[in-house]
């Protein structure tokens, strides 16, 4: 008797615990989707539905075109298109330098045996990583500086430049990571019939380790398409990032927010199409040597 | 090792890598360092050699020390809630229903966003004081009191926190945790994917109910991850800048302003490059010093509780 009594109640409790999980997953939904939602239907108000806080599009107020037509095409659009198409650039072709060195790194450190000095693979590969430690406020002041010398600010590859030497820890980690799982058999048979190092590196270890290239790849990306600060202070007019053009516009009171809306929407759009391929990535691969040591 | 002895191939591959973090990374770093025994300013002027005056001078700087105690304020609670926040969905998310890649998915999602537009949507928007949909809600509906005091609002029952410091401190955390929860939320839910079955399986049998298993197994296990995770986000949240830019530009007063944002308008706006350069340093050695006490402190923690 007493026995099930128990067992009515763990069900119960079950129940409970399910429901519970449920009405956080839920809540905790709505915390993400609102405000993405929010920006998404004032992208498509007017100033007068802004103001009533409208919710429903159709019920409450009638959706207009007018404020993307006018970023992507308007008087702004031109300085609108220079910048994403800036940010798009450094964060491409910063992201493909750190990933092209960082996997070389990463391999040699997976390979070869290293001793410079007291440094062995294991202090290199934290040393690498440790400069990621590093607040970039210490430093950017002396970019500023050395660049205006250099007479690199206010370009692309200025600003590329910082953003490979930011990515390349991680890269270097991930890509450690992924080479050290990577079997030796195929690549021993591969030297004994003559390969180079080199042609076994790109042929061989390369292509067998594309999750890794792949993960490092977008977050290096993601990293360099949101990056601020030194956006901020080495770049200007011809070179201005996306949110940098987007900070600069919240003057005064007269915020407007409609045409703002459409600006954070293309700022996060990269965002969510990487999230959609990464998801997969990061889980099952990212972390798994993290979680071993 | 396939060659072992192949020090000109071993070279070629780490080579460029070591040479760019050199060149873009311990070479400013040392002159960063030169530069705050100078009085170094951004117009092109002579820069002399003041000794130790800019390092002086930081004890003396009120609205740095207030800088420091906000960074500082800013990164335990916005941590703290993080942890929380994102191991307490991890563990939502490690059982198995129907539909979980789309949670999963959902809430990784706002770490890949740009911080200066999530500060637009949510510091800027959401909770505008007069245009944002909570301050329209709390315009047509009365709320309780005591209810009102949560969202923030003044005696008029209307929704105001730019003019109160700690609540402008409480928007910032909360915009950094929508955005950066996820992180411990990948993070743990990895940790927990690797917890061997077994273990959780043999305490059932044992009679171990579900909070006993959590407190005794789960925790524990999941410690070394935690505390690299923690290191990890409070190493990077120590550096914050442009949410606080965008959402409080570092107002009311300084109260929200952090030493990042302090040393730029120092630096650029006031051109006075040496002396930003120093209060960036003597952050990093305040990062350096709590990164070591921290590692420090878990790995005694660790140790103690496999010893017991």
């Amino acid at each position: 008797m007493r026995m099930r009594a128990g067992r009515a109640r763990i069900r119960w409790g079950h129940l409970l615990s399910r429901l519970g999980m449920w009405a956080v997953l839920l809540f905790w939904t709505f915390v993400v989707y609102f405000p993405i939602y929010y920006i998404l239907i004032t992208s498509f108000k007017e100033p007068v539905d802004v103001a009533k806080g409208s919710l429903v599009p159709w019920r409450d107020f009638t959706p207009t075109l007018k404020w993307w037509n006018d970023v992507l095409f308007g008087t702004q659009s031109e300085a609108v298109k220079k910048a994403y198409s800036n940010s798009l650039m450094v964060g491409f072709g910063g992201a493909f330098f750190s990933v092209f060195f960082g996997a070389m790194a990463g391999y040699g450190l997976a390979r070869f045996r290293y001793k410079i000095g007291p440094m062995r693979n294991d202090n290199l590969a934290f040393w690498f990583v440790s400069q990621r430690m590093l607040p970039p406020v210490a430093v950017v002041l002396a970019y500023l500086l050395l660049y205006r010398d250099l007479k690199l600010l206010d370009t692309q590859i200025g600003l590329a430049l910082a953003y490979i030497m930011f990515n390349l820890p991680l890269v270097v980690w991930i890509m450690r990571d992924f080479f050290t799982q990577v079997p030796l058999e195929i690549e021993e048979s591969a030297a004994i019939d003559g390969a180079s190092p080199w042609l076994i590196y790109w042929r061989i270890a390369l292509p067998l380790a594309v999750p890794g290239l792949v993960a490092s790849f977008l977050l290096s990306l993601i990293f360099n398409f949101n990056e601020y600060l030194f956006a901020v202070i080495l770049t200007a007019t011809r070179s201005t990032m996306f949110p940098i053009m987007l900070a600069s516009q919240f003057t005064g009171d007269s915020i407007r927010f409609w045409i703002l809306s459409v600006l954070a929407l293309m700022n996060i759009l990269p965002a969510i199409a990487i999230s959609l391929v990464l998801e997969r990535y990061l889980v099952q691969g990212l972390f798994a040597g993290a979680v071993k040591t | 090792m396939i060659a072992s002895q192949n020090r000109f191939w071993s070279r070629i591959f780490l080579g460029p890598a070591a040479l760019i973090v050199l060149a873009f990374s311990l070479f400013p770093l040392a002159y960063s360092l030169a530069m705050t025994f100078t009085n170094k300013r951004l117009a092109r002027a002579e820069t002399r050699f003041i000794g130790l005056d800019n390092w002086a001078r930081l004890f003396d700087d009120e609205r740095f020390l207030t800088t420091l105690q906000n960074t500082v304020v800013f990164v335990v609670c916005a941590i703290l809630l993080q942890y929380l926040l994102g191991s307490f969905l991890a563990v939502l998310l490690n059982q198995r229903f129907r539909g979980r890649w789309f949670f999963r998915l959902s809430f990784l999602m706002p770490m890949m966003m740009s911080p200066v537009a999530v500060s637009f949507m949510i510091g800027r928007l959401i909770l505008h004081e007069v245009r944002g949909p909570l301050a329209i809600y709390l315009m047509n509906h009365d709320v309780p009191q005591l209810l009102g005091e949560l969202l923030m609002t003044d005696a008029r029952g209307r929704l105001s926190w730019t003019t109160h410091s700690t609540r402008a401190m409480i928007v910032v955390i909360l915009i950094d945790t929508w955005q950066w929860t996820p992180f411990f939320l990948l993070v743990m839910l990895a940790g927990l994917q690797n917890i061997p079955v077994e273990i959780e399986e043999a305490a059932r049998v044992d009679g171990a109910n579900a909070w006993q298993r959590f407190w005794r197994i789960t925790f524990p296990m999941l410690l070394p991850l935690s505390s690299v995770a923690v290191l990890i986000r409070g190493l990077e949240a120590f550096k914050v800048i442009d949410i606080i830019r965008v959402a409080t530009a570092g107002g009311p007063g300084n109260a929200t302003e952090s030493v990042t944002l302090y040393a730029y308008d120092m630096g650029v706006k006031n051109g006075e490059i040496a002396y930003a350069t120093t209060m960036a340093y003597a952050l990093l050695i305040l990062i350096t010093i709590t990164a070591t006490l921290y590692i420090a402190a878990t790995q005694r923690l660790t140790r103690w509780r496999r010893d017991n």
